[in-house]
């Protein structure tokens, strides 16, 4: 466990690093505490849904009411930001669990055990790399329908080939150790060599690249939204938001930047959280890239 | 191995893949009912009565297999079906659809791998120190914008509030009658290669400067990948023994990181360019929507969400097609640069 | 080092001059004056095809309406008096089961062909022999030969070539064309049918050389219901209207161009070229509009206001469109229905048959806020219409009692219906609205919000759905209530009552709404000849859609155009295709 510690302290020497937590940090607490801070209005069903303040199609600019002002049809700005932290935690949280999952299991099945097996999972991944994500990502979602849950399905599915790729070649290298062979000589079954041995020493980079990917999730999720095939109108979700207001981003003669805050303040916002996650993942790659020197 | 039959080798393999992805994207289009992919032929509500008459006619709740197998054996004989989403001939679409995102990927590929080339080295040869961290920022900042957002707000700054000055859209309005009067020749439909091929500077500046943003916008987010490569090659090759040698031998330090560790460097990002080309070349989907630049990625999203379903598979093959071919002439080019690597095997 | 600064100079001169050059000066100072001669409108969508045959959709008619001309046109902004175009007149028979139009002489086609009798008989009959699935060529059909179409449901003829033949002929040694009617109908209609796209006059000679139907009789079938690769007038053209097709740049982009040999006159064309691109974002088009690049933009209805008193800008308002947009009941909604709850009255569901009862009719749409909805989701510019007979028909009846909302009528006819006292007993289903169309999300929410506050309940969830999956929906019956907008076919009221009210209608048939009486009604109206009696019909169905309630009618819209100062001339006819209207009687000029 003094590998994580050296880790850790690593991360917080480096500056970037130290960034990137603090940030992380931060939006940690905002969706923790999403109900305190934007709570929801009397009667109000669904707190993901952001309220609405009438049905007026012209985003009004911050006001007492309204601290980051209004999107097209009148939805609280600040509302939708606030509660879109904890729309963005779900998603990445549970597109990267599962892909992680299906990965090792996937992947450890392929590198492990070789041969046929390996063969029909490396082309079924093959299969899935062939093709652009962000598109199969869109038919996916069109076929399951526009939801959030179909989102975070279409991006498991679009996900889950470059984790098992990423494990079966970790695996690959960790196969050949001597403790490992070791561990069969002795009779282990393949099972347990797998999980006491191999895996913890090939997870590292995955879990880099699953840091990094938070970002990633956030992003296309957001594209998705954006392009709206993701979250519905009205939903607490930045990347909708952000579609609010795409008729905005000119505004009348003489205040061109009239809406600013309708464009600018949710994509900020996906901007730090992705930053925030970025940062982190890439301290990670420099601390664990084993051709760099370590200090 | 010979490299002739292992470019054949190579290609063959291509089938097996081109079967793969397009079953499974048949597979995935078949979640839907029979009625609702009918309705990508819905051009007027009134046609909403005859949703079964159209069902009959494309047969479209035939089993899984005898619609794959029809798809197939239209293909096979060189016709891949039309196209709803721009009313044609899917072989002619994608032609006519291609050129926009050629276009964009050729200038963006040599402005990303320039400039990640350029900050990569000097963030490997100023490691840790302050640029490098500034550097690293700003790239990483840059791979964090989401690109529909970054277009969005570069449109509001150079369209919007400079009036009109970097617009949307391939040409304006006055080019864009001129280059179809036959005054003007097309040869690739590429605007900027078409207006140097007929020497004519207006149609050459007018396409330059309706691709500043989406270029732009593509390469701020793409450049952080390429500054990150190049860096973590250099700081790898500057750790190597002959960069010590070049060192020992009094060489200036400007051509020890430029000259020797830089062109070894370079190998890994050559071959990730390659991959760029091709994922650019299989169309930016949201640049191409944003800034009204109609291409391969507008259409292939257009075809996913109105369940072209012969689109989205010709597109399939187009892509995978396009990976595999990219793959091969990057491991290929990694042979020839590299002299450690064998075709068909690994590193030595 | 030095090399590398004078690199990063060279850039930045060079970007700079390419902004010089480029830059047009747009910004304060009014919207300069550009492209003399040339129309140049933006809008949304995309084309489906050019054939007059197939185009069923706005964006196509429009372009077919300014490259091919029909037998007759509306008279300026009149829906119910005609010009002659391709005839100079024509004469209704006594039992109102002919017409016969005199042809124009001297009438060329864009590529110097002259037209006769022969291309008009070739184009309507070109039309009924193609007659492609779910196209419009079933308005030829049932007025002259009583069927929807050359085919059955099954795929089976049900018309044979004789059949075609004779109602369509050339008479009077070449000079007229003729149409036979199998029993006597309104001439009117017919009239407004012949000025739709589907009415244009193709070149015959044009056509069959490029491998259309040869207009002979023996294997006429194999010309029938083609797919849309082979339909030679898909991306080709030749008419005799003010302008030719130049260049279709799919997609995207349309360009068309002055027809030489326009029986006009070229010099009456006021437009060299008309150009039609296809821009999905409003700033984009707003700022062509604003830079002079464009001549009139599409505006969504929620940035109208973007352009208020913005000079130069001729903004004109409260155009009422021939449209209408309503909520419509599932009478018998099927079972497995997704948006039904728990699928029974038990606090968490409704039954198939909930929409049935007409006191849950009436509280419904008592419970709907029009005035909210016209002033804050249509920012003011609709009106509301009690029926789907609206204003600008004929036979509309301005007299026709309306609801309006009344939350404590709504409260009272929602607790006595026939399933009981439904703030008591509760409910909950699922509106659905396509995806993208904030302004019908809006309805929906309008109605639950009330509903809400009548009864917390009384629970009505809002779902967004593709358009696909929304038309899935509506043709599997599995929806409880949908919105939907029904734009006219031609102006006439028989157009639209029968998809809102016949019993096989368009949304009356998924809906399961049957009322022998009204269907009767329908079908007389269609074919009366008698204008006493239509004024009678169709007056009698407006009330009966107050009194039976097959859905809430909600507003026919008011439209806008947004054109430059230096576009004149322009008039509304709510029955042409496309914004710009009747295109040839404006002009454009500096001053």
């Amino acid at each position: 466990m003094s590998e994580w510690k050296l880790t850790g302290r690593q991360l917080v020497r480096n500056p970037l690093s130290l960034v990137g937590l603090v940030i992380i940090a931060l939006f940690i607490v905002i969706a923790i505490a999403a109900p305190f801070i934007a709570p929801p209005p009397e009667g109000h069903r669904d707190p993901y849904m952001i309220p609405r303040d009438g049905y007026w199609a012209e985003p009004q600019p911050p006001s007492k009411d309204h601290i980051f002002g209004t999107t097209q049809g009148q939805y609280d700005i600040f509302y939708g930001v606030i509660w879109g932290t904890r729309t963005a935690f779900r998603v990445a949280l549970v597109v990267i669990s599962v892909t992680l999952l299906i990965g090792i299991v996937l992947g450890s099945l392929a590198g492990y055990f070789g041969g046929v097996i390996d063969e029909v999972i490396m082309r079924i991944t093959d299969i899935f790399l062939a093709f652009p994500s962000l598109i199969l990502a869109m038919a996916l979602v069109s076929v399951l329908g526009q939801s959030l849950r179909s989102v975070m399905i279409a991006l498991i599915i679009v996900w889950w080939p470059s984790y098992a790729r990423l494990i079966r070649g970790d695996i690959l290298q960790v196969r050949e150790e001597d403790y490992v062979e070791a561990a069969r000589g002795l009779g282990a079954s393949s099972f347990r060599v797998i999980i006491r041995h191999v895996l913890p020493n090939a997870i590292y980079p995955t879990l880099i690249m699953a840091s990094l990917d938070i970002g990633a999730v956030v992003l296309t999720a957001a594209a998705l939204s954006f392009l709206g095939l993701g979250a519905p109108e009205g939903y607490a979700d930045w990347g909708q938001m952000t579609e609010f207001a795409r008729n905005w981003i000119v505004g009348p003669i003489g205040e061109p930047l009239k809406y600013w805050y309708a464009v600018l303040i949710p994509g900020l916002f996906i901007l730090f959280f992705v930053l925030g996650w970025n940062l982190l993942g890439d301290a990670f790659r420099d601390i664990f890239d084993p051709r760099l020197a370590r200090r | 191995m010979e490299l002739r039959a292992y470019i054949i080798r190579r290609l063959l393999l291509v089938v097996p893949v081109l079967f793969g992805v397009t079953l499974f994207i048949f597979g995935i289009t078949m979640l839907f009912s029979p009625l609702e992919r009918a309705t990508l032929y819905v051009t007027n509500i009134r046609q909403l009565t005859d949703l079964p008459a159209i069902v009959e006619k494309y047969g479209l709740d035939k089993p899984f297999f005898v619609q794959y197998g029809t798809w197939l054996g239209q293909v096979l004989r060189g016709n891949l079906g039309w196209s709803q989403v721009v009313s044609m001939p899917i072989a002619e679409a994608i032609p006519h659809l291609l050129p926009a995102t050629l276009e964009l990927a050729i200038f963006a590929v040599p402005v990303i791998i320039l400039v990640g080339i350029f900050f990569g080295t000097k963030s490997a040869a100023h490691k840790d120190k302050p640029l490098d961290h500034g550097t690293r920022l700003v790239a990483i900042m840059g791979w964090s914008l989401p690109s529909f957002w970054l277009g969005l707000i570069l449109l509001m700054i150079f369209y919007g509030y400079f009036s009109g000055l970097l617009p949307p859209g391939r040409l304006s309005t006055e080019v864009s009658i001129f280059v179809d009067l036959p005054g003007f020749t097309r040869y690739t439909h590429i605007n900027t290669i078409d207006a140097i091929l007929n020497l004519n500077g207006r149609v050459l500046l007018d396409s330059l400067r309706h691709l500043i943003l989406p270029v732009t916008t593509i390469s701020v987010i793409n450049m952080a990948f390429i500054m990150r490569l190049m860096r973590s090659s250099m700081l790898e090759s500057l750790g190597k023994g002959y960069i010590l040698t070049a060192r020992a031998k009094g060489l200036p330090e400007k051509v020890v990181v430029n000259k020797h560790a830089r062109r070894n460097a370079l190998i890994p990002v050559i071959t990730v360019s390659g991959y760029l080309f091709a994922g650019l070349a299989s169309g930016a989907v949201i640049t191409e929507t944003i800034f009204s630049f109609k291409g391969i990625g507008w259409w292939a999203w257009q075809a996913a969400i109105r369940l072209d379903i012969a689109s989205v598979l010709a597109f399939a093959l187009f892509t995978a097609t396009l990976f595999v071919i990219v793959n091969l002439i990057v491991d290929i080019l990694y042979t020839r640069i590299d002299p450690r690597v064998r075709l068909g095997g690994g590193v030595q | 080092m030095a090399k590398r600064v004078l690199m990063c100079i060279v850039a930045v001169v060079g970007i700079i001059a390419l902004l010089v050059t480029g830059c047009t000066g747009g910004g304060g100072g009014g919207i300069p004056y550009k492209n003399p001669g040339v129309f140049v409108q933006e809008t949304i969508g995309e084309l489906d095809t050019l054939d007059p045959a197939w185009a069923y959709d706005t964006a196509s008619g429009e372009q077919i309406y300014y490259m091919y001309e029909g037998l007759v046109g509306y008279d300026g902004n009149h829906t119910d008096q005609f010009v002659g175009l391709m005839a100079t007149n024509w004469t209704i028979a006594a039992n109102s089961s002919q017409i016969t139009f005199q042809i124009r002489p001297d009438v060329r086609f864009s590529n110097g062909d002259y037209m006769t009798a022969e291309d008009v008989e070739y184009s309507f009959e070109r039309a009924m022999v193609l007659d492609p699935d779910y196209g419009p060529v079933w308005m030829l059909y049932f007025p002259l030969l009583d069927t929807y179409g050359s085919r059955d449901g099954d795929g089976g003829f049900v018309v044979n070539a004789t059949q075609i033949d004779n109602a369509v002929e050339v008479v009077n040694n070449g000079t007229c064309v003729q149409f036979n009617f199998v029993r006597p109908y309104p001439m009117q209609t017919f009239l407004q049918i012949l000025c739709g796209s589907w009415g244009s006059i193709v070149n015959k000679a044009f056509c069959v050389a490029h491998g259309d139907w040869p207009g002979s009789w023996n294997n006429w079938t194999l010309y029938n219901n083609p797919d849309k690769e082979d339909l030679v007038l898909h991306d080709i053209a030749c008419g005799t209207g003010p302008w030719a097709l130049e260049a279709w740049n799919q997609p995207g982009e349309i360009k068309l161009v002055k027809n030489q040999y326009y029986w006009k006159g070229a010099e009456t064309i006021p437009f060299d070229r008309v150009v039609t691109k296809f821009v999905d974002a409003w700033p984009s088009r707003k700022l062509s509009l604003l830079a002079g690049d464009a001549d009139l933009v599409y505006c969504p209805r929620t940035n109208i206001h973007d352009l208020d008193g913005v000079a130069d800008v001729q903004a004109i308002t409260g155009l009422p469109e021939l449209t209408i947009d309503s909520f419509y009941f599932n009478l018998n909604i099927t079972p497995d229905s997704p948006y039904i709850g728990s699928g029974s009255l038990d606090g968490n569901g409704i039954p198939t048959d909930f929409f049935s009862d007409i006191n849950v009719r009436k509280g419904l749409t008592y419970a709907f806020d029009w005035n909210t909805y016209i002033q804050q989701a249509m920012q003011g510019e609709a009106e509301q219409r009690g029926s789907p007979i609206i204003k600008g028909l004929p036979y509309y009846n301005e007299a026709t009692p309306m609801y309006s909302h009344c939350l404590t009528l709504a409260k009272y006819y929602l607790e006595n219906s026939a399933w009981g006292n439904l703030s008591a007993i509760g409910f909950k289903f699922t509106l659905i609205y396509n995806t993208g169309n904030l302004v019908r999300k809006t309805a929906c929410e309008i109605l639950a919000n009330n509903l809400f506050a009548i009864s917390s309940k009384m629970q009505v969830a809002v779902l967004a759905k593709s358009w696909s999956s929304t038309l899935a929906t509506i043709r599997g019956r599995q929806w409880a209530m949908f919105q939907i907008g029904w734009l006219m076919d031609y102006a006439d009221p028989d157009n639209f009552v029968f998809p809102y009210m016949h019993s096989q209608g368009l949304f009356a048939g998924p809906a399961s709404y049957h009322n022998a009486t009204v269907d009767a009604l329908i079908e007389e109206g269609a074919i009366c000849t008698n204008t006493t009696r239509r004024q009678e019909i169709y007056y009698t169905l407006q009330e009966a859609w107050y009194l039976d309630l097959p859905g809430i009618m909600l507003v026919q819209p008011l439209g806008r155009r947004f054109f430059t100062k230096y576009i004149h001339g322009f008039y509304f006819n709510p029955a042409l295709c496309g914004a710009p209207g009747p295109l040839y009687y404006m002009s454009k000029s500096a001053t």
